[in-house]
């Protein structure tokens, strides 16, 4: 088990504080940077059961990074500390970790077995043993043709396999992959997808961030949320949709796509109005038998009627933005839209 | 130390691989042998050329002094010293370097005109004033401060003197015995130790051993400073294209920091050992080709006496060490940048240290045992190169030499300890290039 305990680490930067126009005197004076803390790790806890496949969940800028690099010890702590099956990280070997980091990165001039090779080397296994598992992996993955190819030349997908393949190489106990699936097609997030079970299946722990809150319904039982250094949420996906206490039904009656009627119903919220169904909250007074009953009453031909989960991605903006779909659907939206562009525009 | 030796392997192969690495060694090779083979070049070139003067005796006299003019300046211009001054005649059938001819008056227009265009070096015409003073003008397109002038001139005012001596009533045997040289004898230290070891001998050249200390100084500075620039960009364009990311999880920072500079240096010492092995060869035979392309060994040959096996050996633990101390920082300030562009900037102000240890260097060798080169050679970073400087043509004691190389490796050790330091924290940060006193962790930065 991997066992983050109080986690904290904060920085120290320096910023110049912004001049007020028209001030004269402060235009003289040079300007002189104030300190400024920035917390960003602020009393971490959460654990990852070895053989997990685990979320690790967060804006940009939550401290992800941070907390990322602290399990890897390339930071220490101010305080609290980091074990892995009772160990200090610090003090476990450095090939028992495998890590993808956001920005990918490896020699672009370099052949791609060669460079390889070397990382697992550097891990400390010999070189028979890395060209055994390079073969099997570059037959995994579709990409052995290229494996005497300068990286620079591989397309973007190919390359990314490459970074994939130089996480686990070495065969770590635990994977660290920041983003493994941005800019991937869809044939490529499936490789990678079943490559990621394989290692699952051989026992290893993974944890991964990620901005795709499907895949992370796919993939992981276990979660942790983030947000300006804090713990947000933390545990089993599924205990944490049960926790929201909400029952979410997605409705669609042919030749009436908003249901306008809907509005009426106490105990009904609509949250989303989209051309191939309608989804809203359901509360007291209303069960869903009762609202069963409402719309086959109503007459028409009834296309959906299904009961779901509140989705992850509705829980993550609740959270991080503190704003309730079921009580402000409007302003949600706003905030969901204004997240979604900050997201894209980063990455 | 398993980490260190696969990083040093893979900083040497990617780079010896290079297409532009056999080309490097290449050109450094053709500029050896060119240095070395220069002064033969000169001569295969001058070989055959002949320096053409006209006379034009208008004094009615053939003889002055007891010094008969045709065989006076025959002798004057064309008879070389050996290395111990003994006069030696010209070859038989190879042409004199100068090509006298007695002429007429009434020639000098046509001949004048000839000099204009280049088809005769100069007219000498040689009279006698209303004081019966000798008086001679030399028609020449050469410049007052050519050698060929120069030597004329010389001549003439021996030819002079004689004149005056003989019209004075001097007989032209005394003359002689006035003209005979000094009995001048010179000896100087480093030559007189060299005689006690039997080493050098009479082959021992002062200007050699300069030239050759010279050599030294610049190849130890722009080495040094080729090769830790080429070090700070490499950990930059680590940074650049993120591999550093993986790096650090897959080594220490100081297995990272010491790989580099390893395998950077291994490339620096296969550059030298390659050079060397084209250049000594080249200096070896630069007798043996200059004889078979001149006919004579050329007096201004360089010869390699100047190079003690001591010599070569200090150079190679100065250059070693200078390296190591030069390379280190070189990787720390690297760390410190983001992106390929800024290191040049970074850089600066070890780029400033080292141009002054050169100039030091560069002046020193002027007056190499002035006190105050003898104190720079004991100032770290300024040692390697003033104490390479000092041992090729100055006197440097053994105990100095311990000094030097304490005060250096004790350098050595602070400076890879900064460096270290400052790699540690330098390759996680990315922005804004942090001041090199922050990012040692004496103020305070995000780390």
């Amino acid at each position: 088990m991997l066992s983050v305990e109080q986690v904290c680490k904060t920085f120290t930067t320096e910023i110049l504080p912004e001049t007020e126009a028209g001030d004269s005197k402060n235009k003289k004076k040079k300007v002189k940077p104030v300190k400024t803390k920035i917390v960003a790790a602020d009393n971490i806890t959460f654990q990852v059961e070895a053989g997990d496949i685990f979320g690790f969940l967060g804006p940009n800028g939550a401290g992800k990074t941070t907390t990322i690099r602290m399990i890897l010890d390339i930071l220490r702590p101010d305080t609290g500390q980091i074990t892995w099956k009772g160990k200090r990280t610090m003090d476990i070997p450095r090939r028992s970790f495998g890590y993808m980091p956001e920005e990918r990165g490896l020699y672009p001039k370099m052949v791609v077995d060669e460079q390889l090779i070397f990382l697992a080397r550097l891990f400390g296994h010999d070189k028979a043993y890395a060209q055994r598992e390079l073969d099997y992996w570059l037959e995994r993955l579709g990409i052995a043709q290229n494996r005497k190819k300068k990286l620079e030349e591989l397309s973007k997908g190919n390359q990314q396999k490459i970074q994939f393949l130089a996480t686990v190489l070495h065969d770590p106990e635990i994977l660290i992959m920041d983003e493994p699936f941005t800019g991937l097609d869809p044939l490529n997030v499936n490789q990678l997808k079943e490559a990621f079970l394989e290692m699952h299946k051989r026992g290893k722990t993974i944890i991964f961030s990620t901005h795709q809150m499907e895949t992370v319904e796919e993939l992981c039982e276990d979660i942790v949320l983030i947000n300006k250094g804090k713990v947000l949420l933390n545990g089993n996906l599924r205990q944490i949709k049960r926790d929201t206490g909400r029952t979410v039904v997605r409705l669609a009656i042919e030749n009436d796509p908003e249901i306008l009627w809907l509005d009426s119903v106490p105990g009904v919220t609509v949250t989303k109005r989209r051309a191939d169904f309608v989804e809203l909250y359901l509360t007291t007074p209303t069960s869903t038998d009762d609202l069963l009953r409402l719309v086959v009453g109503r007459g028409g031909h009834v296309l959906r009627f299904e009961l779901a989960e509140p989705s992850l991605n509705d829980i993550f903006i609740e959270k991080v933005a503190g704003v309730s779909l079921a009580q402000d659907p409007s302003r949600y939206a706003e905030v969901a839209q204004e997240y979604l562009n900050s997201t894209t525009v980063t990455r | 130390m398993k980490n260190i030796i696969l990083i040093a392997t893979r900083e040497f192969t990617i780079r010896v691989r290079k297409k532009s690495f056999p080309i490097t060694i290449v050109i450094l090779a053709a500029m050896l042998l060119v240095v070395v083979y220069l002064p033969t070049i000169i001569g295969f070139f001058a070989k055959g050329s002949q320096t053409k003067i006209a006379v034009i005796n208008q004094t009615n006299q053939s003889s002055f002094g007891g010094q008969e003019l045709k065989s006076f300046l025959d002798y004057s211009l064309n008879t070389t010293l050996d290395a111990k001054g003994v006069p030696q005649p010209a070859k038989v059938g190879k042409k004199p370097p100068y090509d006298i001819n007695f002429v007429q008056p009434s020639e000098t227009e046509a001949l004048r005109q000839k000099v204009r265009d280049s088809k005769l070096d100069g007219l000498l015409t040689i009279s006698r004033d209303s004081t019966n003073e000798l008086k001679f003008d030399f028609y020449t397109n050469k410049t007052s401060r050519d050698t060929v002038v120069q030597r004329i001139s010389d001549i003439m005012s021996r030819l002079t003197i004689s004149d005056r001596l003989s019209r004075a009533g001097v007989q032209s045997q005394q003359a002689a015995n006035i003209f005979a040289p000094a009995k001048f004898s010179l000896t100087d230290t480093e030559k007189e130790k060299n005689d006690k070891k039997g080493i050098g001998g009479d082959n021992y050249d002062a200007a050699a051993s300069y030239g050759l200390t010279f050599f030294m100084v610049i190849a130890l500075f722009t080495s040094i400073n080729a090769f830790g620039s080429i070090i700070a960009q490499g950990v930059a364009e680590e940074k650049s294209n993120r591999i550093m990311e993986i790096m650090i999880t897959a080594a220490k920072p100081f297995e990272l920091l010491f790989g580099k500079v390893i395998g950077i240096g291994l490339i620096g010492i296969v550059s030298i050992l390659a050079v060397v092995a084209v250049g000594v060869p080249a200096i070896l035979l630069q007798s043996t080709v200059s004889e078979a392309l001149l006919g004579d060994s050329s007096p201004t040959s360089f010869s390699l006496a100047g190079a003690s096996l001591g010599l070569v050996g200090m150079f190679v633990v100065y250059y070693l060490l200078g390296y190591f101390l030069y390379a280190t920082i070189y990787a720390g300030v690297g760390s410190l940048c983001s992106r390929i562009e800024d290191v040049q900037q970074a850089l600066a102000p070890i780029t400033v240290l080292q141009l002054v240890a050169y100039f030091i260097a560069i002046f020193g060798l002027q007056a190499i045992d002035a006190p105050w080169v003898v104190v720079a050679s004991f100032v770290p970073f300024f040692s390697p190169i003033l104490m390479i400087a000092r041992l090729g043509i100055g006197t440097v004691s053994p105990l100095e030499i311990v000094i030097s190389l304490v005060v250096t490796a004790l350098s050595i050790v602070v400076c890879t300890w900064l460096a270290a330091r400052l790699y540690k924290v330098g390759v996680l940060l990315y922005g804004k290039r942090p001041g090199m006193w922050q990012a040692l962790g004496f103020g305070s930065i995000s780390k």
